[in-house]
C-alpha cells in the first residue's frame, strides 16, 4: 500500500480532502488491533470519531479499486448519518466510475437503499436494483436484493 | 497517472484522529509498517 496505492495522486488527494488518515502499527499496538478485529493486514476502516467501523476494506488494492472502496465507505459513512443526498451521490459516482467492478456492482445496491430512504419511493429502490440485476447479473450484490416473499 | 509523493500526512494516534474528525470519516490504516 505504501509503495504504490497511497502516494498515488488521486488516492492522496481523495484522503487529503475527504477523511482524517491514522496509521496504526499493529505490532505496537496490539490492544487496539484486536479490539478492532484486525487479524490481517493491510486492513482499513472508515470510522467516525466515536470509533464506530462503518466500512472495512482487508488486503492489498492497487489505487483505482482502492479508490473506489474508500468511496463506497464514505457513501456508507453518509448514509449511516443518513445524509442521503451526499450517499446516494457518492453511490452514483462509483457506480458510474467503475462500471463493470463489484464496486460497481455494491454502489448500485446502495444508492437504491439510499434514493429509497430519502423519499420512501419504492420505485427509486427499485431502478437502481433493476439496473443492478442488468448489469450484474451474476453479483453477489444481486443475489442480496431478491428478498424472498411469503406465499 | 504518474504516481506522486503523499500529500497528506498520518496522524498515529486515534484519538487524536477523532479530535480532528469534525464529522469527516476517519480512515483507521492498521499496518505492519510504520509510516
Amino acid at each position: 500500500m505504501d509503495t504504490v496505492t497511497y502516494p498515488d495522486s488521486r488516492v492522496a488527494e481523495f484522503i487529503q480532502k475527504l477523511v482524517v488518515p491514522v496509521r496504526i502499527v499493529v505490532r505496537d499496538n496490539r490492544d487496539l488491533a484486536n479490539e478492532y478485529l484486525v487479524s490481517w493486514t493491510p486492513n482499513v476502516l472508515i470510522a467516525d470519531d466515536r470509533g464506530r467501523v462503518h466500512y472495512r476494506i482487508e488486503g492489498y488494492l492497487p489505487p483505482v479499486e482502492f479508490l473506489a472502496r474508500l468511496s463506497l465507505g464514505v457513501g456508507k459513512f453518509d448514509l449511516d448519518f443518513a445524509k442521503l443526498s451526499e450517499a446516494a451521490r457518492r453511490f452514483e459516482e462509483v457506480s458510474q466510475r467503475h462500471a463493470k467492478t463489484e464496486a460497481g456492482a455494491e454502489a448500485l445496491y446502495w444508492l437504491g437503499v439510499a434514493r429509497f430512504k430519502k423519499d420512501h419511493n419504492g420505485a427509486e429502490l427499485k431502478s437502481s436494483w433493476d439496473q443492478l440485476a442488468r448489469e450484474y447479473p451474476n453479483s453477489e450484490w444481486t443475489v442480496r436484493t431478491k428478498i424472498p416473499h411469503k406465499s | 497517472m504518474p504516481a506522486q509523493a503523499e500529500r497528506f500526512a498520518w496522524e498515529s494516534s486515534l484519538d487524536r484522529g477523532k479530535q480532528l474528525a469534525a464529522g469527516k470519516p476517519v480512515l483507521i490504516d492498521f499496518s505492519a509498517a510504520p509510516v
